[in-house]
């Protein structure tokens, strides 16, 4: 494998997106190759920080509230009639 | 007023609640990087909820979250283009193949696992925020929304190996940001 190639699939390695035998591949090449050993944990480190980082948001009650009263309500018992 | 779809069926829209709303979170955190305008964020994952009820009963999988986000990227796919004529923010979608990043940058001399380490999450959100468009949307779709290639091959609507070059770019393009922050602090 060249580095070209690992070039592309050191990103599916980090995200799990390869079968046994492609893995087996770019690790391969990576333990030959310093060069993509640093990017393939260079890359690792960066998707840790991400991660630690926590780039989600939550919504707002508001719009919550809002896409809730959007919906259609479940029907209300009709009143007893005396 | 209450959205329409087929007809006020309480029971297909206790469905649809049960099915949508606990993915509200991660529809706004998407709506919220693509956007990234807290109002035209709400706006829009406002809209992806009615379009997805509407057609809630042609749903028939993927997974309901992949579903909705793929709504939520049409829908913020309108937002970009009444921008883009209303000419009030600049689009930043470019093709693939446009200012091209090298992925072998080599640089620096620290060490760079701790420069990687040392960024903050305010750091972060804005290196993720400058991404041009089409790498954002794949990065937060991989590394935030945690969605599979072949899940965000078909929220894009883009084929895998798409998807792998732009998570590719994506990285590189962040990596060289990173650190060219380190390079040059403010």
């Amino acid at each position: 494998m060249t580095c070209d190639e690992a070039e592309i699939l050191l990103h599916a390695l980090l995200d799990g997106e390869l079968d046994a035998g492609h893995a087996r591949e770019v690790e391969q090449h990576i333990a030959t190759c310093p060069r993509c050993a640093a990017q393939l944990r260079s890359y690792r480190e960066m998707s840790n920080a991400v991660s630690d980082a926590d780039l989600h948001y939550i919504a707002p009650a508001a719009l919550r509230r809002r896409i809730e009263a959007a919906l259609p309500q479940p029907r209300q018992p009709l009143p007893v009639m005396a | 007023m209450p959205m329409g779809g087929s007809g006020n069926d309480p029971e297909r829209a206790r469905r649809f609640r049960d099915a949508a709303l606990p993915h509200l979170d991660d529809v706004y955190t998407l709506a919220r990087h693509l956007l990234r305008d807290a109002t035209d964020a709400e706006d829009a994952v406002q809209e992806c909820y009615l379009r997805a009820l509407k057609h809630f009963d042609s749903y028939r999988g993927p997974a309901m979250k992949p579903w909705l986000l793929a709504i939520l990227r049409n829908v913020c796919r309108a937002e970009f283009a009444r921008r883009a004529s209303s000419a009030t923010a600049p689009i930043d979608d470019v093709p693939d193949d446009a200012g091209q990043t090298p992925l072998w940058h080599e640089t620096q001399e620290t060490p760079e696992t701790q420069v990687l380490r040392r960024r903050d999450a305010t750091t972060i959100r804005r290196l993720v925020a400058d991404l041009a468009e089409p790498f954002r949307e794949t990065f937060v779709l991989r590394e935030i929304q945690n969605l599979s290639y072949r899940e965000i091959a078909d929220v894009v609507g883009a084929p895998v190996g798409t998807v792998m070059s732009r998570l590719a770019r994506a990285r590189a393009m962040l990596r060289a940001a990173w650190m060219a922050e380190e390079e040059q602090p403010t």
